[in-house]
């Protein structure tokens, strides 16, 4: 094959003169692949970290909003001398309790209430959340789940429980991987303005 | 070409190189593969670019409505549940929220709301941005001791506000002071002058436009409350036992390039008369700032004050809710954008409790 036939008759003076082997190219070749790939994961992985970042960001935001509404549910009512203490609980622990447990997607629109994590904007996915006659419409923020934890701090000597510790958990995702943020806190009955 | 590829002396297989054509191949190979990486590169660095845009404006969202909510979970802190005597309008001068029916003197609450202000540049479909102002106590102040005021007299326009023998060590010229009087009274006044660490001035209007004139009867030497009943013209009457604390007073808004701009008013000693209101830019391509009030009812808002005619309404706020919509590039051109929405609740549990 002519493509095969050898170079000119010239004498080879030294060994640099011989031009690159299979080999040689092969080794390049593997050399740079792995340097380009190398570029080509960090890359995606500075992507993948600026990703969760952001992510982490917005669930400490969401987290915080959230303890943010448990303190004003606290508030609501008291202009009337009404403590509201009661409803800052689960629905599932105390009858006033207004915050739903467990996991579920975060809504923008709190609902009619004004409140997050209450009935009226925690619901599932795929369903607008319903109460009496009203309907939540906003669809759940992408990427985001939260669980709200309430539970009485006991003290001794104080029958009814004047703190409770609050938790909020987000969950997020970062490619396929879970991730959790959780801020906590402790809220008191505190005496109101009547 | 033929002449290229005679025959060669060297023996071994390995020596022979590459043809022509062998090079092309293998060089137009190398060009395709290399084109295709780095076009995947080129992606890679797109979609960084993108996402490195979209956090950096997500974290400017974030700190634009953390400074908001910091001062929300503030307002009326050290202040007055409800809320102080300040001139008939002085929120529309301030914040342009609208105007109130009569000459009456207005309320200024812990938490004040403007509802649709005014657009920007980046506003979609005429919709208009929000206004929020906040006031509470700089606990700092003095030691977080209030101010005793053992008198007040008329010079000319302004009311002179007397305190005991180096009363007012601390006090500073433009500092903002609630007054006080013993009945529970109180006003927003500006001092235009501090003398003799005792005689604390506050000039006629002041930059902010909040001193009110001292009329001409025995009344005028006073603080608070309206001299004559019928009397409009924003007179000062003073009661013994009267104090004063110096508060902080700002408010954030939108302005006509679509810029979040925190403003403060006053406390700004080595400032000019013009210099009292200060502009901060706290983030830019704002397209939206919405906010959105829970009342102690449990009902929501968006204008709890209704136009500013209910200003007492204000004191019921239980939680402010910021919506703010920032656009950021997503880094393929300069005219593809990409909007952060980012929305928080923050309680305002200090505005209805009289905390001293």
């Amino acid at each position: 094959m002519d493509t095969l036939t050898p170079r000119p008759s010239i004498k080879m003076k030294s060994k640099n003169q011989e031009g690159f082997t299979y080999i040689e190219v092969m080794i390049a070749i593997v050399i740079l692949t792995v340097g380009i790939l190398a570029q080509l994961s960090a890359l995606s992985l500075s992507m993948l970290r600026a990703s969760e970042t952001e992510q982490r960001n917005v669930a400490r935001q969401l987290a915080s909003s959230t303890i943010e509404s448990i303190f004003a549910a606290r508030d609501l009512g008291n202009a009337n001398g009404i403590s509201n203490w009661d409803a800052v609980n689960l629905s599932d622990v105390h009858d006033d309790g207004i915050f739903k447990s467990g996991w579920f997607p975060i809504r923008d629109d709190a609902g009619q209430d004004g409140i997050q994590g209450t009935a009226d904007d925690v619901c599932a996915a795929n369903v607008n959340c319903v109460v009496g006659g009203y309907t939540n419409t906003s669809e759940p923020i992408i990427g985001f789940q939260r669980k709200i934890e309430i539970t009485d701090v006991v003290e001794t000597g104080v029958p009814r429980a004047k703190k409770r510790r609050i938790e909020v958990k987000i969950r997020y995702f970062v490619g396929q991987i879970t991730r959790e943020e959780s801020l906590s806190t402790l809220i008191a009955d505190l005496p109101f303005y009547k | 070409m033929r002449k290229f590829l005679v025959k060669k002396e060297c023996n071994k297989k390995n020596e022979l190189g590459f043809s022509v054509i062998e090079l092309i191949i293998a060089v137009t190979i190398f060009i395709a593969v290399m084109a295709a990486v780095f076009g995947v590169l080129r992606i890679g660095l797109i979609m960084r670019d993108s996402i490195n845009n979209r956090s950096e404006t997500t974290s400017n969202a974030r700190v634009a409505i953390n400074s908001v909510g910091r001062e929300a979970v503030n307002a009326g802190l050290g202040y007055s549940r409800t809320g102080s005597i300040v001139p008939d309008d002085f929120a529309y001068g301030l914040l342009k929220t609208p105007k109130d029916s009569g000459d009456a003197r207005d309320l200024f609450t812990g938490v004040m709301a403007g509802n649709n202000i005014s657009s920007s540049s980046l506003s979609v479909n005429g919709e208009k941005n929000d206004v929020i102002a906040f006031i509470y106590r700089d606990l700092n102040f003095n030691n977080g001791e209030a101010l005793t005021i053992s008198n007040a007299v008329k010079v000319s326009d302004s009311v002179v506000l007397e305190t005991p023998l180096n009363g007012c060590v601390n006090c500073k010229k433009y500092d903002l002071y609630l007054v006080e009087s013993a009945d529970g009274n109180k006003a927003l006044a500006l001092a235009t002058d501090i003398t003799f660490n005792k005689f604390i001035t506050l000039g006629k209007n002041g930059p902010l436009g909040l001193n009110q004139k001292a009329n001409g009867n025995i009344d005028a030497r006073s603080i608070l409350t309206p001299c004559t009943i019928g009397d409009t013209t924003n007179c000062f009457k003073y009661q013994p036992n009267a104090t004063a604390k110096k508060v902080f007073l700002m408010s954030y808004s939108v302005d006509n390039e679509g810029t979040l701009i925190r403003t403060t008013y006053g406390n700004n000693p080595d400032g000019t008369a013009a210099e009292q209101i200060q502009k901060q830019p706290l983030a830019y391509n704002v397209q939206s700032f919405q906010v959105k009030y829970l009342m102690q009812d449990g009902s929501t808002s968006e204008d709890p004050s209704n136009g500013n005619t209910e200003q007492g309404k204000m004191n019921e706020v239980v939680q402010v809710e910021i919506n703010i919509k920032i656009k950021a590039a997503d880094g393929t051109t300069a005219n593809r954008t990409q909007l952060i929405n980012l929305t928080s609740t923050f309680s305002t549990r200090n505005l209805r409790y009289d905390v001293e």
